[in-house]
């Protein structure tokens, strides 16, 4: 059979006399594109190298980390990108507990399952080989084995009584709108993206919480119905910390769901559809989520309680921030990332590049990747480490 | 519901919430309403309890193993009320094979403190899910209890999962003797580790290791602000009040050392002095007009009230 296989050459060195081949025929990537799917997590695949966190740094792995709980079966697929399209190829595993499926040469779409059966200590390789299981090495990755981690969540359906508002013309209702079973769903949405770090939010209390808030701070002048008031004063969080002091429940995350957030510098609604505190701030962390939020806000703030991506140190908050400047990353990496701030994040202006508009989940929407890796000059990275020390322990 | 039982549990919890509905009323309690699926009752969002079985209505052993079998979490508001009369219960319930029903036992161990509850937590560092462990570690550490200091001692020194080691070698620092400090120096010899050094360390310091001290204060002086609040964080832990004068200079320091809240477009930010702030009033047991068990961002004024008290108890360094 004819195997064409393209190679680039890419002058590295300064040496005019050798050059350093760098071949890419296949790459592993998500099985779906658009919305997160519960089976189909986004791997890790910023760079070849492994990084410096993740006992999995110690193979001679050059390649992309998918995390996967035991019992786990998730799908994963190999993109070919300078190989032949008839090319044979055969996925293969390292470990017996790690099971790959096809055994047979992939399909077109180049979809294969990775079911995960027992515990594996560094990882479980995988490899992508040319014509037979044993076959030259096209690409490998990283499948990263853990148990589950269970983070109780404690639900509350937020009344809040004040001065009635009027969005669009109609007054703002009082009680969220989401019923019990709209927020399962949410979280649902929530575990598909959280399931390549072995962490389940699990509901575990329902509260019907009913309020008046009473802290006021510049143009927030006082309760508003079924809102929660910011501004952009240095206290626009009042409000949201003082709601997040009522009726918790220790040791779980406090998800207070409300009809939306209100913007008294402006008047304008929902201007924020999450608020997230960090569980190192002990007593009062937790989540605000106003109603046209969806599952990657959700997922997003519940990183913040897990401390992401605080743990950057200084005034970093997200993943587009750096140690000097916030918000000043916006590449189609950062845009992957769940702890990315926006979401929707809009045009950047004109000539702005399609890949950057549409980086796998839609048009403008936030990915949902969660770091594995630890890299090298990120700050922000190593999020798996950081999520995975606070799921595991009991929270205050 | 999930269980004929469950129902029946939750009409009395429907009645004595009736009761804490009618009693909250006539306290006067009205700035906050918040009703529960179990019962309705007036409270104030500031932290009064007045739910029925706070206001003393113990349920039995039988309906709070329910509760926790079938995992509603609302039985950790009655199973204070058992006391020590929980305990069997509880030690047969960490044989449960579902580790989400360990973990909430492990939680309702906390509600009856003592050296039973201590006992079962102990063990329970040797489950075999890694989650039901690290619960038990972390709540050992809020209900310290001295019965228990050879099995920690044990655990800092031989675990084999480094969460537990760590968390055990704190424990010993806070019920430790001489003779701990001794094994601890041992055990930090041949620890790789650096969460279990870092440990081992915070602990060696609360027992009076001078060694450990100078490094943790080495550590504060560092140009790096994360260290510096890591090294705060460790102080606080060491609980030497000797130990604020060391820390006074950091309340003028307004470095950013992290986030604590965000949307998507502002934050909150903890600076240096906010959480040098918070491990003082934490050090010399809230002395001032305000209350910081937590961090967060100070005042000018708070900040000024802490510099006059340390100048006037001369805390400064």
């Amino acid at each position: 059979m004819p195997i064409q296989v393209k190679v680039y050459r890419q002058r590295l060195g300064q040496e005019t006399t050798s050059f350093r081949q760098i071949i890419v025929p296949i790459r592993f990537g998500r099985a779906v594109n658009g919305a997160p799917v519960r089976d189909a997590p986004d791997p890790d695949d910023r760079g070849f190298a492994l990084g410096s966190e993740g006992i999995w740094r110690l193979t001679n792995v050059r390649g992309p980390v998918v995390g996967v709980p035991v019992g786990e079966t998730i799908r994963l697929k190999v993109l070919r990108e300078d190989i032949d399209a008839t090319a044979p190829i055969f996925v293969t595993s390292s470990q017996e507990r790690v099971v790959v499926t096809p055994i047979t040469a992939l399909g077109a779409d180049g979809i294969f399952q990775v079911r995960v059966t027992g515990p594996v200590l560094v990882g479980a390789k995988i490899e992508a080989r040319l014509g037979a299981t044993d076959g030259p090495i096209l690409g490998e990755m990283i499948v990263h084995v853990m148990g589950w981690t269970n983070v109780p969540v404690c639900c509350h359906l937020v009344k809040l009584n004040g001065t009635v508002m009027n969005d669009g013309g109609n007054p703002v209702p009082a009680k969220t709108g989401r019923t019990q079973s709209a927020v399962r769903t949410l979280f649902d949405n929530v575990n598909a993206i959280w399931l390549p770090m072995g962490i389940r939010f699990n509901i575990v209390e329902w509260k019907d919480t009913e309020c008046r808030l009473s802290t006021t701070h510049g143009n927030i002048t006082g309760a508003y119905q079924g809102l929660i008031g910011i501004d952009n004063s240095d206290q626009w969080w009042i409000q949201a910390n003082e709601l997040m002091h009522v009726n918790r429940r220790p040791h779980a995350i406090n998800v207070y769901f409300v009809r939306g957030t209100y913007d008294a510098d402006n008047g304008t609604f929902n201007t924020t559809r999450g608020i997230g505190t960090s569980v190192t701030a002990a007593t009062d962390y937790g989540v605000v989520v106003a109603d046209p939020g969806d599952g990657n806000d959700l997922a997003h703030e519940l990183g913040h309680v897990l401390n992401l991506d605080f743990h950057g140190g200084g005034n970093i908050g997200h993943a587009d921030d750096t140690s000097t400047s916030e918000h000043s990353r916006d590449n189609i990496w950062i845009r992957r990332r769940l702890m990315y701030s926006y979401n929707p994040y809009g045009s950047t202006g004109d000539g702005t590049p399609a890949r950057r508009v549409n980086v796998g989940y839609g048009n403008y929407v936030r990915g949902s990747l969660i770091t594995q890796k630890h890299l090298a000059g990120d700050p922000t990275d190593g999020e798996y480490a950081e999520a995975r020390t606070h799921a595991t322990s009991a929270l205050p | 519901m999930k269980t004929r039982f469950g129902e029946k549990v939750h009409a009395k919890l429907f009645i004595l919430g009736m009761l804490g509905l009618l009693l909250g009323a006539a306290s006067g309690e009205t700035d906050c309403l918040i009703s529960t699926n179990a019962a309705s009752v007036e409270n104030n969002h500031a932290g009064a309890k007045t739910s029925a079985s706070k206001r003393g209505h113990p349920m039995e052993s039988s309906q709070i193993e329910a509760m926790i079998l079938a995992k509603e979490w609302k039985v950790l508001d009655y199973i204070g009320a058992l006391g020590e009369s929980a305990i069997p219960m509880l030690s047969r319930l960490l044989e449960n094979p579902d580790p989400q029903v360990r973990q909430l036992v492990v939680l309702c161990l906390e509600k009856v403190p003592g050296p039973k509850a201590a006992d079962l937590l102990a063990k329970t560092i040797n489950d075999p899910d890694e989650q039901v462990r690290a619960y038990a570690a972390d709540i050992l550490l809020v209900t310290p209890d001295p019965s228990i200091l050879p099995a920690m001692l044990s655990a800092a020194t031989r675990h084999e999962d480094p969460y537990i080691r760590a968390k055990a070698a704190l424990f010993v620092g806070i019920m430790g003797d001489g003779n701990s400090l001794d094994l601890l120096r041992q055990a930090l010899a041949s620890e790789q580790n650096s969460n279990v050094q870092n440990g081992l360390q915070q602990a060696m310091a609360r027992l009076g290791d001078p060694a450990a001290r100078r490094a943790i204060l080495e550590q504060l002086n560092s140009p790096d602000k994360k260290k510096q609040f890591e090294a705060l964080e460790k102080i606080e832990y060491v609980n030497d009040r000797n130990l604020v004068k060391n820390i006074s200079r950091l309340l003028d320091n307004s470095s950013p050392v992290m986030v604590l809240m965000a949307s998507e477009t502002a934050r909150v930010v903890l600076r240096l002095k906010d959480a040098a702030a918070k491990v003082i009033a934490v050090l010399l047991k809230q002395p001032f007009t305000f209350k910081l068990p937590s961090y967060r961002v100070c005042t000018d004024a708070e900040i000024q009230e802490i510099k006059a008290y340390l100048q006037k108890q001369r805390l400064v360094d």
